[in-house]
């Protein structure tokens, strides 16, 4: 054959089998090609509670004084994206500082979790095995996550009602725990 | 003889035109195609030298390393020895690759955060997980290949130039045959008309004579060498640039392959000192009323339970009770001690504390006999624990709609010595109904191990009588020499034998074998009190003594709710 007919042919080739094996590769997962985003801007979380709005840090939005066996405190901590960049969701991380011995946070019995309305209690995992889901069991999970916030300027409310267990001995007297919650908001799903 | 393929072969008049266009677009795609080609190689071969580890080409697809790495950037990022905090290293997360500044090391991990971002990244990089550390960043030349890889730019930068690629080479060859099919009719004529001028390559050429001088001879064969060695450079560079622009398509190609980084924005807030302080005190650390008999169906069945909460002994002499009208009773003139931790029972009772209606106080317990009718109305109102100096010590008010009790049955705290509201003070939640009553003792809290069912009065079925454990907690007790008394509470029923472990649940069934009266059927009170002696649990039937042929059963079971069941259930669950 002529060899500058072959070389074209081979030319042909090439090229013809290296856009097809790209062009499988690129649309055989999904059909489309959507991994070209470019993303800029800002997210940025405000909170707020009753006295408290549009901060980076709140403070004593949850809790109770003088409590005693029996007593309940509620409290709303409010989740709003003011930046520029929509967001997926947020996710909370709970440190207990307890001075009490036996520890007070296994006795402050989490009896409602909800974020924008809807029911979250179940996120919570009955970790130390006392039958009913605590302070203690928030802090030692993996905390709160997945609470969708992909809106801009809309605030979302975590609400959380503590009580102090009837049947907490009398070893709580003068005791305290002091929690601290750290909120992140993230950009996408699998952050 | 053949004939050229049609679609070599244009009209005449189309010929020229188009072949000029059709040369400037081949050239200038030749030019840009040139010039991506010596990118796309040079950072190709960049990234492939194989010179202290691997390297990593990723598109910026977020703009948190903004303004350091802006959005749409190509970076390179080469494998490291070690890093050092500041440096700006990629990672592998999950699916996805993220580029992020080393901001703190912590436990043999690296925190990392995005320059954009007020907070760090959540989780700490572990160092296996790091990719390598930012080399090169080229602004913008990430959009070009995320353009490339839009559906639009792969048509235009992929299979546009691809498919031009295709069609000069298919005229090519189609040019090879027609020249080919030439070449070969020149021949056969030549061997037909010598003399005949011959067009090859449009090239006029004098007829080839079979024979020759050697003059003419050698001018022949030079203009023939001439126009070989012209014809044979511009085929080598139309070849060479062919094979380029070949060459550049496929790397271009290649390059759209090249994946992204996602520096993701994120952002903390903290809501701190969440404090949840419980009360001083809620157990009184002095004397209270601790449950009180307000309705009685017994003469003079009025109780009042004092609970010394100090860690002192009290001496009640000249203390008085008083009502919500100011009406008062003197307890008693005598010097009368109340040890700390003790419970006294006050009564009306012009000899001995009255033991028919809600049994003998338990051992230990002081007996007060007040002489007089105590100012307690049988349905509300309010009772005051007066000092010998007129100082209150304690005040509880009954009736609705405060805590109230059915007859017989009584109000308590609910838990010893729970006050919230000490002194002249009261209140309402610091009192539970109770029934049975506790007159002397009181419950812990919680009960891990209750009295659950008994049968005191079988009637002439099979079933006798029984006293039935239950583990109302989540954990495992032992049980171990336990035991069940009656009476005041040193009168022994029942022991549970050594080695006895109930689990979250379970029951321990004491069933006695004789058919007989073995506990009493009525006027009788068991206390279940555990290996250290301290009470468990307890249950009076002095005013309720239940009908032969039933049992008393907490329904549902794990609550305070007791329930005369004529269908017993000894060993098994509760149930109506």
């Amino acid at each position: 054959m002529n060899t500058r007919i072959l070389l074209s042919v081979l030319i042909i080739v090439a090229v013809v089998a290296g856009v097809s094996a790209v062009t499988f590769a690129f649309f055989s997962d999904s059909g489309t090609s959507t991994d070209n985003v470019f993303e800029s801007g800002t997210i940025i979380l405000k909170l707020s509670d009753n006295d408290q709005f549009d901060q980076d840090t709140v403070a004593a939005t949850f809790g109770g004084t003088n409590m005693v066996p029996g007593d309940t405190a509620t409290g709303t901590l409010n989740l709003k994206n003011t930046g520029t960049h929509v967001a997926n969701h947020a996710e909370v991380a709970v440190v207990d500082t307890d001075t009490t011995t036996p520890a007070l946070d296994k006795e402050l019995e989490l009896t409602t979790l909800t974020y924008g309305g809807v029911d979250i209690l179940s996120q919570v995992t009955d970790l130390n095995s006392n039958t009913w889901k605590d302070l203690d069991d928030l802090e030692a999970g993996s905390g709160l996550d997945n609470l969708a916030l992909t809106d801009l300027n809309t605030d979302h409310a975590l609400v959380m009602t503590v009580t102090f267990r009837s049947d907490a001995g009398n070893d709580y007297q003068g005791g305290s725990v002091t929690s601290l919650w750290t909120i992140t908001l993230n950009q996408v799903a699998s952050q | 003889m053949g004939e050229a393929p049609f679609w070599c072969s244009p009209p005449a008049q189309w010929v020229f035109p188009m072949k000029k266009a059709f040369n400037k677009i081949r050239t200038t795609l030749t030019i840009v195609l040139a010039i991506m080609a010596f990118v796309v190689a040079v950072i190709g071969v960049l990234a492939t030298v194989p010179k202290n580890g691997n390297f990593k080409m990723l598109v910026v697809q977020t703009g948190s390393m903004e303004p350091k790495i802006p959005v749409g950037s190509l970076i390179i990022s080469r494998k490291a020895a070690s890093y050092q905090v500041g440096d700006i290293v990629t990672y592998a997360m999950k699916n996805n690759f993220v580029t992020h500044r080393i901001v703190a090391k912590e436990n043999g991990n690296y925190i990392t955060q995005g320059d954009a971002n007020n907070e760090p990244d959540d989780n700490p990089v572990a160092p296996s997980s790091i990719i390598g550390k930012l080399w090169i960043s080229l602004p913008f030349v990430g959009r070009f290949i995320a353009f490339v890889k839009t559906p639009l730019g792969f048509s235009l930068i992929i299979v546009l130039p691809s498919l031009l690629i295709v069609i000069n080479e298919i005229l090519a060859i189609g040019k090879e045959l027609s020249k080919a099919e030439l070449k070969k009719q020149a021949r056969q004529k030549l061997e037909i008309t010598p003399r005949r001028v011959l067009m090859v390559d449009g090239v006029r050429s004098k007829p080839l004579r079979k024979r020759t001088t050697k003059t003419s001879g050698v001018v022949a064969h030079r203009r023939k060498r001439k126009i070989t060695s012209k014809r044979a450079l511009q085929e080598a560079a139309a070849t060479k640039k062919r094979i380029s622009q070949a060459v550049a398509m496929l790397l271009i190609t290649i390059v759209s392959l090249i994946g992204g980084t996602k520096a993701y924005f994120s952002d903390l807030g903290l809501s701190s000192n969440n404090d949840f302080g419980v009360r001083e005190k809620f157990i009184a650390d002095t004397l209270v009323i601790n449950e009180l008999v307000y309705n009685s169906s017994c003469s003079d069945g009025q109780i009042i339970e004092l609970w010394n909460g100090s860690s002192s002994d009290v001496n009640i002499k000249n203390w008085s009770l008083r009502d919500e009208n100011n009406t008062t009773l003197q307890i008693t003139n005598s010097n009368t001690t109340i040890a700390a931790g003790q419970f006294a029972l006050l009564a009306k009772s012009n000899s001995v504390y009255n033991s028919s209606c809600y049994g003998p106080a338990p051992s230990g317990v002081l007996t007060v006999n007040m002489g007089g009718n105590p100012p307690i109305n049988t349905s509300s109102g309010s009772l005051s624990l007066v000092d010998k100096n007129n100082v209150v010590i304690d005040t509880v008010s009954y009736g609705s709609p405060n805590p109230s009790a059915a007859q017989d049955k009584s109000i308590e705290r609910k838990r010893l010595g729970f006050d919230t509201a000490t002194d002249g003070n009261f209140n309402a939640s610091d009192f539970m109904s109770q029934f049975p009553a506790t007159l002397g003792f009181a419950l812990p809290v919680p009960q891990p191990v209750v009295i659950n069912e008994f049968m005191v009065a079988p009637d002439s079925g099979a079933v006798q009588e029984f006293i039935e454990l239950r583990n109302n907690s989540a954990a495992s007790v032992d049980i171990s020499n336990w035991k069940v008394f009656s009476g005041d509470g040193t009168t022994l029923e029942a022991t549970v034998p050594a080695s006895t472990t109930l689990s979250s649940g379970q029951r321990y069934l004491h069933q006695y074998v004789a058919k007989g009266d073995e506990i009493s059927d009525t006027n009788d009170k068991l206390i279940l009190k555990d290996a250290s002696s301290v009470i468990q649990d307890a249950f009076s039937y002095h005013k309720f003594a239940p009908a032969s042929g039933t049992s008393w059963s907490r329904i549902p079971e794990g609550t305070n709710t007791w329930v005369l069941d004529s269908s017993e259930t000894p060993g098994t669950a509760n149930v109506l």
